[in-house]
């Protein structure tokens, strides 16, 4: 499903990049496909099972998405990218995604 | 140069604005105010048809377009909270930056650009939140991620709260401090109903009189006053460049505090402030 993706994988976002910063720098981009926003959410990384806040993943905006990083083992967790033929939301890092319910 | 002038149509674009309340769809905003900050930053106040308001601590996404269609996006703190259709946002100069320059020293009144948001519900304090109950609070800053922070501040005297709160400020040198007049008001000991404690830690150069030498933030700089009824923060919520919030985030650790007291916003490009 992703073979199309040209977004790169958060290691080659790394070098070069000097736009590391966390999930609250994402929250824009996520609330477009999430319609809500995504701050208050807790993800599980389907790498090594780190539990942990949407903001506290490392974000990587430099490149044509925005690719989501577990703070933990640094495997990508999720990621968004526009092109001519859409928006993709590739969620395939994670194995949860929890929404508190909304006060 | 655009006008202040309602454009022909008005009516028509009224509506459509207002059917879109989402926050993720990109909003018009003409600049409408400028206020010098420090020597290399500044806050700028833009009209938003449409604007919900927001809460001490949120932050907007920013878009400029260039003639030729290039466009950049970036995220700025929202230096005012709970304004509806006005959006503020105070921004620091990137030295070779791609979007702050123009922010900071090329934007002029009636100009435009689009902003969506707002976004962050995790990192927002208001008074009276449950779960910090009556505090104390402890805000941690690095450079210009003092913005949220004074935000919170600004809501916290509007809303004749009394939380213990204690805003410790991490700045290169004098030059680089903002918000200054402001944090004195803050801290006056007339300040009602209650004064915030305000640190500032001067990391390169300190004025003349300061006794804290130069230096990083440390573990004796996060020390509660002793007004503080407790010896910790209830919640703490730090700011800054990546490797600030790293290095704050790893003395609150030792200093007993758990990740869920600690909320954090880090922006870039990393490096120490």
């Amino acid at each position: 499903m992703t073979s199309e993706f040209s977004a790169p994988d958060a290691a080659q976002a790394i070098p070069g990049s000097s736009t590391v910063l966390d999930g609250n720098a994402a929250a824009g981009e996520f609330s477009r496909v999430f319609a809500s926003d995504p701050t208050m959410v807790t993800v599980r990384c389907r790498g090594c099972g780190a539990t942990q806040g949407f903001t506290q993943l490392k974000a990587y905006l430099g490149g044509p998405g925005t690719v989501l990083g577990c703070r933990g083992c640094d495997a990508t967790i999720a990621r968004v990218a526009t092109t001519r033929q859409g928006t993709w939301l590739d969620l395939s890092g994670a194995s949860s995604w929890l929404f508190p319910p909304t006060s | 140069m655009v006008t202040e002038s309602p454009i022909a149509g008005g009516q028509a674009e009224d509506a459509a604005v207002a059917s879109r309340s989402a926050t993720s769809t990109w909003r018009q905003a003409t600049l409408v105010g400028l206020r010098s900050q420090s020597r290399h930053s500044r806050t700028l106040v833009f009209r938003v048809p449409g604007w919900p308001g927001d809460r001490p601590g949120q932050h907007v996404d920013v878009r400029l377009t260039a003639p030729d269609g290039y466009s950049a996006q970036r995220s700025y703190s929202l230096a005012d909270a709970s304004t509806p259709n006005r959006v503020a946002i105070t921004v620091d100069l990137v030295p070779r930056g791609e979007v702050s320059p123009y922010l900071v020293t090329t934007m002029e009144i009636g100009d435009q650009l689009d902003v969506r948001g707002p976004f962050g519900e995790w990192f927002v304090w208001e008074p009276g939140e449950p779960s910090i109950g009556d505090g104390p609070v402890m805000l941690i800053a690095g450079g210009s991620g003092v913005v949220p922070l004074v935000t919170m501040l600004r809501a916290r005297r509007r809303a004749g709260d009394a939380t213990p709160t204690m805003l410790v400020y991490s700045v290169r040198d004098q030059r680089s401090l903002m918000y200054a007049r402001e944090l004195e008001e803050f801290s006056d000991d007339r300040a009602t109903p209650a004064p915030a404690h305000v640190r500032v830690l001067y990391t390169r150069s300190a004025p003349d009189g300061t006794q804290r030498p130069p230096s990083r933030l440390n573990a004796d700089d996060l020390t509660p006053p002793n007004s503080w009824e407790s010896p910790t923060a209830s919640r703490v919520y730090v700011c800054g460049p990546s490797g600030f919030v790293e290095h704050a985030t790893g003395l609150l650790h030792e200093m007993g505090y758990s990740d869920g007291q600690i909320r954090t916003e880090r922006f870039g490009p990393s490096g120490g402030q």
